[in-house]
């Protein structure tokens, strides 16, 4: 007897909308990613679920490619927020309001 | 006894909570650690949905590699609060 899948999904979902709920009341950039990471790693809940569900291995070659992908995003958005902050001296993302210094 | 909703019970616990302390912990280090112990519970749940290769690669790639640049970052972008304090020494 096994966990039924759509506890995953509610799983899931709770994750999601904090990963959500962080991304739209902090201001500080550092938890956009850490926001987006939690985001990202519920759809991957979904896929593995989902593949074990239907007993196939696409979810689970669906979820290798999302780990790349965020690892690469950390990698880029570590950069932008080192730039932000040479140039503000500050990781608050409200602090730049325009593209042009 | 359901054995199996009992550990999905228990690692969707720690994998709430631990999220929710993400977004509302104030200092960034301490939400990147707790960060990391979301990945971990998410590996467990991986592992009950009999997919150990996927929560293999979570570990080494979020807790090894993201959680690392995270802790770059938080480490990189810290305010120092000793060149404030040296200002005013050097005010006074």
């Amino acid at each position: 007897m096994t966990v039924d899948v759509q506890y995953y999904v509610l799983l899931s979902m709770a994750v999601f909308c904090i990963g959500l709920f962080g991304l739209l009341t902090r201001r500080n950039a550092l938890l956009f990613l850490m926001s987006v990471e939690l985001m990202l790693n519920a759809a991957n809940i979904n896929l593995i679920a989902f593949a074990f569900y239907h007993g196939n291995l696409t979810g689970q070659l669906f979820a290798l490619f999302t780990m790349a992908l965020a690892a690469a995003e950390v990698a880029v958005g570590l950069g932008i927020i080192l730039v932000l902050y040479r140039n503000f001296r500050d990781v608050d993302v409200t602090v730049p309001t325009t593209m042009r210094w | 006894m359901n054995y199996e909703l009992i550990a999905f019970a228990l690692f969707a616990f720690v994998t709430l909570s631990s999220a929710v302390g993400v977004v509302l912990v104030q200092d960034p280090w301490h939400s990147a650690l707790l960060l990391g112990v979301a990945l971990l519970s998410v590996a467990a749940h991986y592992v009950m949905l009999a997919a150990e290769f996927v929560a293999m690669m979570q570990v080494l790639v979020y807790v090894g590699g993201v959680l690392v640049l995270i802790t770059f970052a938080v480490m990189l972008t810290q305010r120092d609060e000793s060149d404030a304090d040296a200002d005013e020494v050097v005010q006074a």
